[in-house]
């Protein structure tokens, strides 16, 4: 850890800048996302066992590694890019392993929502309301 | 009823947007607990939905109507603004989920 990002992690999320070390836990927190969609979809309504349990520990390590992220980084940009590899990699994980349909249409009709979603996230980060 | 499913799944991901937000990063213990607890009830009817609807579709639904439903919430509750930008991002989520829904897939 260097200086500098020390003295950020010590000074807490109000005078935080983007950092290196922000982006790859908020990277490491997207990808945990996709595993807690992925899991959440295997445990069919949590009656499956190993399902459920890979559910719990991901819900726990996306929320936890989102939060160490969200302390280093813009909480709108952070959320933005966490929500997009979530959405993303859920539809592109959940084809790979449980052979779900990823139709031209299909990827055409969630990129829009996830776009949106981006958006609405962007849209709420506190830069852009202090320039509103 | 997976929808009613997925809808009772996104009024949870807004009240655990609203809670996490109480909790202060996870510093209050119990804004904590509750988040976690609204967490885990939230992800129950996500994954009584996802039985029946595939994963990246119900999954970007819920978390698209959930980020629309956190704006609105924040600007009936606590009065935020909704910008032209916020409202260009709602209309996009809505778009997508009726033309994913009207495509059939």
């Amino acid at each position: 850890m260097t200086a500098s990002s020390t003295e950020l992690a010590q000074q807490g999320s109000d005078t935080a800048q983007p950092t290196a070390r922000g982006w790859l836990v908020l990277l490491v927190a997207g990808i945990f996302e996709i595993g807690y969609a992925v899991s959440v979809g295997g445990s069919k309504g949590f009656t499956d066992l190993n399902w459920s349990l890979s559910a719990g520990v991901f819900f726990f390590l996306t929320v936890f590694t989102l939060t160490v992220a969200l302390k280093y980084l813009d909480v709108g940009i952070g959320y933005a890019v966490w929500t997009g590899i979530g959405a993303s990699g859920a539809a592109v994980a959940s084809a790979l392993i449980f052979d779900q349909p990823l139709t031209t249409t299909r990827v055409l009709w969630l990129a829009v929502i996830i776009a949106g979603v981006v958006w609405i996230k962007l849209a709420s980060s506190p830069k852009h309301a202090e320039q509103a | 009823m997976q929808w009613v499913y997925l809808g009772i799944a996104t009024v949870f991901e807004i009240a655990f947007a609203l809670a996490a937000n109480a909790s202060k990063g996870f510093t209050r213990l119990w804004p904590t607990i509750l988040t976690l607890v609204i967490g885990a009830l939230g992800t129950f009817f996500l994954s009584l939905a996802l039985r029946t609807l595939d994963i990246g579709v119900g999954y970007a639904i819920w978390t698209g109507l959930g980020s629309v439903g956190i704006v609105l919430l924040g600007s009936l509750v606590f009065k935020e603004r909704i910008d032209w930008r916020k409202a260009l991002g709602i209309a996009v989520v809505i778009v997508g989920v009726v033309g994913l829904e009207l495509s059939g897939v």
